[in-house]
Parts: C-alpha cells; structure tokens; sequence
C-alpha cells in the first residue's frame, strides 16, 4: 500500500485535528453531502492494515494449504510422471512443471497473481536446504 | 567500495538490496549478510507484511547442529549493487536483516578484505 503524507500545520483542519488527537475519535471529510475521507490516530490506522493483512494472510493461507494437500494426494502419480521436476499446483490440479523453481515461479505467479499456487519438487522427501548460522537458528 | 558494519562481532560484510514482490510490485530496502554457510537466502518476516508477499512451497532446513524445521518457501526479485535478480527463492528468520546465502553468492565475484574491512560484489 502506498500512501501520502502530509503536515499537520498544512491540513487546515487544525482544531478538528486536535479534536481527533485528543478523543481518539475519527474526523470525517465530505465532498457532495457524502463522507469522502477519514481521519483518525494512526495507531488505529496501523491496526486496522495489520487486521486486514492477516484477514488476507488466513485467506490465503487456507488455500494454500488446500493446494499443498492437492500435491500430496497427486504425488504417487507425480512420481512416476514428474520424478525430479518441479510442478506447480492451482485448483488441485498441476498447471505447469519444469526443472527449476524459480523460472517456474516466473512463468506461473504472474498468471495466478495473488492466488494461492504451491509449488514443489516432485521426489520422496521435501528438499534439503542448509543454514549453519547458530545465531539465525537459536533466533527461529 | 562497501564497508564491513562494524555493530557486528566480528564486523561482517552487510549489503544493501531491495526485494520486490514481482507479484504485485512492492519493493522494499533491507540490509544482507553475505553468509556463504546458507545454502539458500533468508527473508525477514517482518517483510512478509510490508511486500504483501505469500507462501508457494515448503522445505526443510538443516542447522549446524543438525536440527530440521520445515519452513516456507517465498519467491522474490532482489537487487544488490545494481545487480537484478529474478524469482530467487526464500525462506524466512525472525532476524532484523537478510542472509545471502550461496544461492545469490555464487551469482556474483565477491571480494572480502578483512583487513581494511570492506567488501565487492559484481556480476560476473
């Protein structure tokens, strides 16, 4: 999200600045009779992004973990069809496959922008990925 | 030339980078650790929210001492030193910064001067 900032001393709506600052309470802006903008403590702002963003984090999540169990269930096909390759997995179903993950991703993600795709290497176990950093580790 | 930060003990060679969610565009500016004993980079997760950035698999992840965890698997662009690289796959860390591990190091002719405590990444 981007966003524009200003200065308060720039608003012009000094004393119903104060006013929100004060009581917490939002100010409303009309244009036309009708509310157009909304000002009110940041701190509100901000949580109301965080609980936004987590509402569409859980959403996504949910299907993701769907796409992810779609995968388990095709991988003893996967196996015998896509041994060693990486496929990715939307609506249940393998919509692209290739020998690397991230020109995968490249080609994929762009055509399900925002939706849930899971992508994986199609072999027995999960891959392996090292990192030695004790700090990075005993921090996780 | 790039110095070592010299808050870290022993000072460590820390590039500037910018990760882009290609997904949507949002870009933001983090500091990396050149950590050539990760077999694969590590995003903040602090991150995940500011570029609006989901998971797309999961791996698992051995440390030094042999413990596994499985964690997620993000793919992001990176800039670093000018360089762009596309897709480049990710896991996560609770830390403030990013590992570069030898996935990204291995793209690039790195020089580490310890003595005079700076460093040079270029494409090769």
């Amino acid at each position: 999200m981007s966003m524009a900032i200003v200065k308060e001393s720039s608003l012009g709506y000094t004393a119903e600045i104060e006013r929100v600052k004060a009581t917490g309470e939002p100010l409303v802006i009309e244009g036309d009779g009708k509310p157009l903008l909304v000002v009110l403590p940041y701190a509100e702002y901000d949580a109301l992004v965080k609980q936004k963003l987590q509402e569409q984090r859980k959403a996504y999540m949910d299907v993701f973990e769907r796409e992810r169990a779609a995968f388990e269930k095709l991988k003893p096909q996967l196996l015998e069809t896509h041994l060693g390759q990486y496929v990715a997995i939307h609506d249940g179903q393998v919509v692209d496959s290739g020998t690397s993950d991230t020109e995968l991703a490249q080609r994929v993600l762009p055509r399900f922008r925002n939706q849930a795709v899971y992508i994986q290497l199609v072999q027995k176990e999960l891959p392996v990925y090292e990192i030695t950093s004790r700090e990075e580790l005993t921090r996780a | 030339m790039p110095e070592y930060d010299l808050r870290e003990r022993p000072p460590a060679p820390i590039a500037t980078l910018v990760v882009t969610n290609f997904e949507n565009g949002k870009s933001i500016s983090l500091r990396g650790k050149l950590d050539t004993g990760a077999s694969i980079s590590v995003l903040p997760l602090s991150a995940l929210d500011l570029l609006e950035l989901y998971p797309k698999g999961e791996t698992a992840i051995v440390g030094y001492d042999g413990t596994r965890t499985v964690r997620e698997i993000y793919y992001a662009d990176l800039e670093i030193e000018s360089v762009r690289l596309a897709s480049v796959r990710l896991t996560t860390t609770p830390r403030d910064e990013m590992l570069l591990g030898r996935d990204v190091l291995n793209q690039f002719l790195i020089i580490l001067d310890g003595k005079a405590q700076t460093f040079e990444m270029r494409a090769t």
